[in-house]
């Protein structure tokens, strides 16, 4: 089996699961990419706050006999109520969105969608 | 910034507080509405009440400030598409679209969920230090309301192992969902 018809099983199994948790109602979507945002740190990005990690989600806790993080792996929670604050979690959004609209005009992406997280870019461009 | 839709009755309120006992009751709140929000104002202050805000909200900088002509904001039409918007009313009588969808905060509790919403964690991951030690994902659920997120990590799928699925996204995600997500009808 090759890598991306692997990745794209796990994917699948990946999404049925989250819609499960989240129910039918919720929008979800998952975006597979590798490469493309070039970012360290990963991110929750809410609409009133963000947590930034210095480590993958998935290996917070990690399973049973795999090996667990060193205590210089950080997590933080940010409040947007602070406009500094803000404006990292804005220019994260308009990275992330720059990245989807390349997949968009490469057509690559399975299917895209939207989140209202990125609407204060409408906004600016008022 | 966030869009802070605002009675009169809480501004002064709040005001009237810090000018009382200004050592105790941090202006935190007020500043955020002078000067760190895009603050939407709604009904008409007394006379006194009117000078004491006039003064307060003088030179705002970046931020704008609206008078709508509602006299509460719990019910009125928000903008569905933005998410970045809180509504604090003087009475707990939020329409469900807005109590649904926004963080709401009244007379009663609005400093006390102002404080949940604006203070900040930290966490050293397999830290043995308990004060901050992470132990389960329900350290990252604040309580504050949560309706729209994007979860960005090239990682989180790159693993085939159901444990670590479990323990990490599929767990978070049960208790993010517990703030209520944004539901789209």
């Amino acid at each position: 089996m090759t890598g991306t018809k692997k990745n794209n099983i796990l994917y699948k199994s990946i999404r049925i699961k989250c819609r499960e948790i989240l129910g039918k109602k919720v929008i979800f979507g998952l975006i597979p990419f590798e490469k493309e945002l070039n970012e360290h740190d990963r991110y929750i990005l809410m609409n009133y706050q963000y947590i930034q990690s210095g480590n993958s989600f998935s290996s917070i806790f990690p399973a049973n006999g795999l090996k667990k993080h060193s205590n210089t792996s950080t997590l933080r929670i940010f409040s947007i109520v602070s406009p500094i604050n803000f404006s990292i979690m804005a220019e994260l959004l308009k990275r992330m969105k720059k990245t989807l609209d390349i997949f968009h005009e490469r057509k690559e992406n399975l299917r895209f969608i939207d989140s209202r997280l990125f609407y204060y870019m409408s906004q600016e461009s008022e | 910034m966030l869009t802070a839709h605002v009675d009169v009755g809480i501004l002064t309120d709040a005001v009237r507080k810090y000018l009382i006992d200004r050592i105790t009751r941090p202006r935190e709140f007020i500043d955020f509405l002078n000067k760190n929000s895009h603050l939407v104002l709604y009904g008409n202050p007394v006379e006194d009440d009117f000078r004491l805000l006039s003064r307060l909200l003088e030179g705002r900088g970046d931020s704008l400030i609206r008078k709508n002509t509602e006299t509460s904001c719990c019910s009125i039409v928000p903008d569905i598409n933005n998410p970045f918007q809180l509504f604090f009313a003087s009475e707990n009588k939020f329409s469900m679209e807005i109590q649904d969808n926004y963080f709401v905060a009244s007379i009663e509790d609005y400093e006390e969920k102002f404080n949940e919403l604006s203070s900040e964690k930290y966490f050293r991951i397999g830290d043995l230090v308990s004060e901050t030690k992470l132990n389960s994902w329900n350290d990252l659920n604040s309580g504050v309301y949560l309706s729209d997120i994007i979860l960005i990590d090239p990682f989180i799928a790159n693993t085939d192992n159901e444990e670590t699925l479990e323990k990490n996204l599929f767990e978070m995600l049960s208790i993010f969902s517990s703030n209520n997500f944004y539901v789209a009808y």
